[in-house]
């Protein structure tokens, strides 16, 4: 085809190029068909439409245009039918991408009009040729986008976790057409022994390649999570698989592990837009710590930070499309600040959509992820707070967990193992743990989880790869492990240690 | 309830101590500081219980305050008998849950008082420790929590000893004056 762009005279190739701006300016099917058909209608032709060929090589009608409304308003019917060929339309024009052929364009010429000229028949021609070039790439770029999407929708949790006193709410808005699906992500999933992870993120970048990025990111937090819940490690391993595997991207990202019992909040931020905390009283609170990115090119040290999250406050994680939407990011931290002030998050069915609507008022056009925790109220649960040096007192302590056990659907046998487990802790309590401790019993539908705070050896939390967990603890911990269905003892900011045993 | 009659020999007795208002006392601190510490509570006191307060003489652990109304009644509680007087858990606690210390800014929620006998049968006030969170608390716990408070007793008895002896002296070199 492009041979008979040297038989074009000048005013010709000018219309030609304002054609192939006309029909590459959009990215998806459906505008650059509309392109398509402007050039053609009304200036060379009546009316037009185009047909494609399917997988199969049959053809359908996929737009149609007539600058008469009435019938333009009777070919619109034509739409999405199969046909190779409509009454009525004299001249057909290939579309072919080298011997790739995508269908034609058919032009309805006035009954009574002229034969084209032999330079306007070549640049219609050329025109036609411009034109499939531009359909085919729309077409690429829309299986591409469906496909990223697709991965996204399948890779955002749908079964956010169900427990009393919590409620979670989340939300993912692609961006709009002209915009490319993103590498948005948002994630929450409980942990055997209760704790929740949450983590949201957004991988720089977007098409299907980011998609993947962010289902690796994800993925890795996830993994890392079961074996050792440390906000700041998860990150660590985001961002070696991240340079491991994707050196070219890079990812912002927030992880959070929440211990119900202790209303402990510990989290840790790679350079992503700080998620807030709205008190029961209204005031929104921005978390500490923003950091860098993972994947750049050099070694940070990510540091955890904790909050106790009270009942009725609520943490709201979001990806910078909830306040970028104006380019002025000011303006969209503002407008957040007074959103969540207005929000009521005990009446409110939907809090993430909620946030959403408040907050861009249907103007975004990049991606948004938004998941919001709310506290309602904190798990119904036994304590013990005492002082294990009086070992009258932890035998009472001891005797009245194991009744409130037995009354658990325990096996005799793994009773006779809370029994010795008891045993153990108490013991250890005497001889590692001087002060007052606590130990709470949480039931759960089949789970029963023992926690046991003490004031243990001080010691600075330092959220490094985990140590030999019994190294310290001896023989006596060993004994708890094998004996639980699980079991994990982590160091409390501060000083002390959080075991948590779970039957 | 309050006998009218015992409470006043009881205040009697209080007066006959003559420690009302009086300034710090080493003695008294390093046991409020030991009970502290051997039962790993933030506060710990030593209270006389007056006709319409309760004094503080000795506090470890509050600075600001040396005195409260008698009305919300903890150590007032805690007098009425010879044995410890325990709240595990005062906000659970039909004894103590409207008591403003309980439901207020303060949030006590443990408290534990052994009363100090005196030799003829009355009891002044409390050595007594407070937590804002519940605690178990046991008899051997108790127990040691009176042996303490008899120790304060015992220096509230040197105390009243050493006055006497005082006064006795005066009155002798006033006489050979």
């Amino acid at each position: 085809m492009l041979v008979e762009e040297t038989s074009l005279d000048a005013p010709h190739l000018r219309a030609l190029d304002t054609a192939a701006a006309a029909v590459f300016a959009p990215l998806d099917l459906g505008a650059t068909l509309e392109a398509v058909l402007g050039v053609f209608v009304p200036c060379y032709a009546e009316g037009a439409y185009v047909t494609l060929l399917d997988d199969r090589g049959e053809g359908w009608v996929a737009a149609v245009r007539h600058r008469d409304p009435v019938r333009e308003a009777a070919l619109l019917g034509q739409v999405g039918r199969r046909t190779r060929t409509v009454a009525g339309a004299p001249m057909t024009l290939a579309l072919t991408v080298g011997d790739q052929n995508l269908g034609a364009i058919h032009l309805c010429l006035a009954s009574r009009a002229p034969a084209f000229p032999p330079g306007v028949l070549s640049l219609l021609h050329a025109i036609a040729s411009r034109s499939a070039l531009a359909l085919r790439n729309a077409r690429r770029f829309e299986r591409e986008r469906s496909v990223a999407l697709a991965f996204q929708h399948a890779a955002l949790v749908s079964d956010l976790p169900l427990l009393d006193g919590y409620r979670f709410s989340a939300m993912y808005q692609a961006g709009h057409a002209e915009a490319l699906v993103g590498g948005d992500w948002y994630d929450a999933f409980m942990l055997q022994d209760g704790r929740i992870v949450v983590s949201i993120g957004d991988v720089v970048g977007s098409g299907l390649s980011a998609a993947i990025a962010m289902v690796d990111v994800r993925q890795v937090i996830r993994g890392v999570a079961q074996v050792h819940p440390d906000p700041a490690v998860m990150l660590e391993a985001a961002d070696r698989t991240l340079r491991a595997q994707h050196p070219e991207r890079f990812v912002t990202a927030f992880v959070a592990v929440i211990d119900r019992v202790t209303q402990h909040c510990a989290f840790a931020n790679a350079g992503h837009p700080a998620p807030r905390i709205r008190l029961q009283d209204g005031t929104v609170l921005p978390t500490h710590g923003r950091g860098f990115p993972l994947g750049l090119d050099f070694d940070q040290r990510i540091d955890v930070h904790h909050v106790v999250l009270e009942a009725g406050s609520v943490l709201v994680l979001f990806t910078d499309g909830l306040i970028e939407s104006t380019r002025d990011v000011t303006e969209g931290e503002r407008r957040l600040e007074h959103a969540l002030r207005a929000l009521r998050p005990l009446e409110t069915e939907d809090i993430a959509q909620q946030i959403y609507h408040d907050v861009l008022q249907g103007e975004s056009d990049d991606d948004v992820a938004i998941l919001a925790i709310s506290v309602v109220a904190a798990p119904p649960v036994r304590r013990w707070r005492f002082d294990p040096m009086w070992d009258d007192v932890a035998h009472r302590v001891h005797r009245e967990v194991y009744a409130e056990l037995a009354g658990a659907e325990l096996t005799p046998d793994a009773l006779s193992d809370v029994d010795v487990v008891l045993s153990e802790v108490m013991g250890n309590l005497v001889r590692h743990a001087p002060g007052v401790a606590e130990v709470i019993l949480e039931r759960r539908a089949g789970r029963s989880v023992l926690h046991v705070l003490d004031k243990g050896p001080g010691f600075e939390f330092s959220p490094r790869l985990p140590a030999d967990l019994f190294s310290e603890f001896g023989r006596g911990l060993f004994l708890i492990s094998c004996l639980s269905h699980d079991f994990t003892v982590e160091r409390r900011p501060g000083a002390g240690s959080h075991a948590r045993i779970i039957f | 309830m309050i006998d009218p009659e015992q409470e006043t020999r009881r205040l009697a007795a209080v007066r006959r101590y003559d420690i009302l208002d009086t300034p710090p006392d080493g003695s008294f601190d390093r046991i409020t500081a030991l009970a502290g510490e051997l039962f790993d509570v933030p506060i710990a006191l030593v209270t006389i219980v007056d006709e319409d307060r309760i004094w503080f003489k000795s506090r470890h652990g509050i600075d600001d305050v040396s005195q409260i109304g008698r009305d919300p009644g903890l150590c007032a509680s805690a007098i009425l008998d010879d044995v410890p007087y325990v709240v595990e858990e005062a906000r659970a606690d039909p004894r103590t849950l409207a008591n403003p210390l309980v439901a207020g800014g303060f949030g006590l929620q443990f408290y534990a008082a052994a009363p100090l006998r005196t030799s003829d049968g009355h009891r002044l006030g409390t050595l007594c420790i407070i937590d804002r969170e519940p605690r178990m608390f046991s008899p051997r716990q108790a127990d040691i929590l009176q042996r303490l408070s008899d120790v304060v007793m015992d220096e509230m008895e040197l105390r009243i000893s050493a006055l006497k002896a005082i006064g006795a002296r005066r009155e002798g070199s006033d006489r050979g004056a």
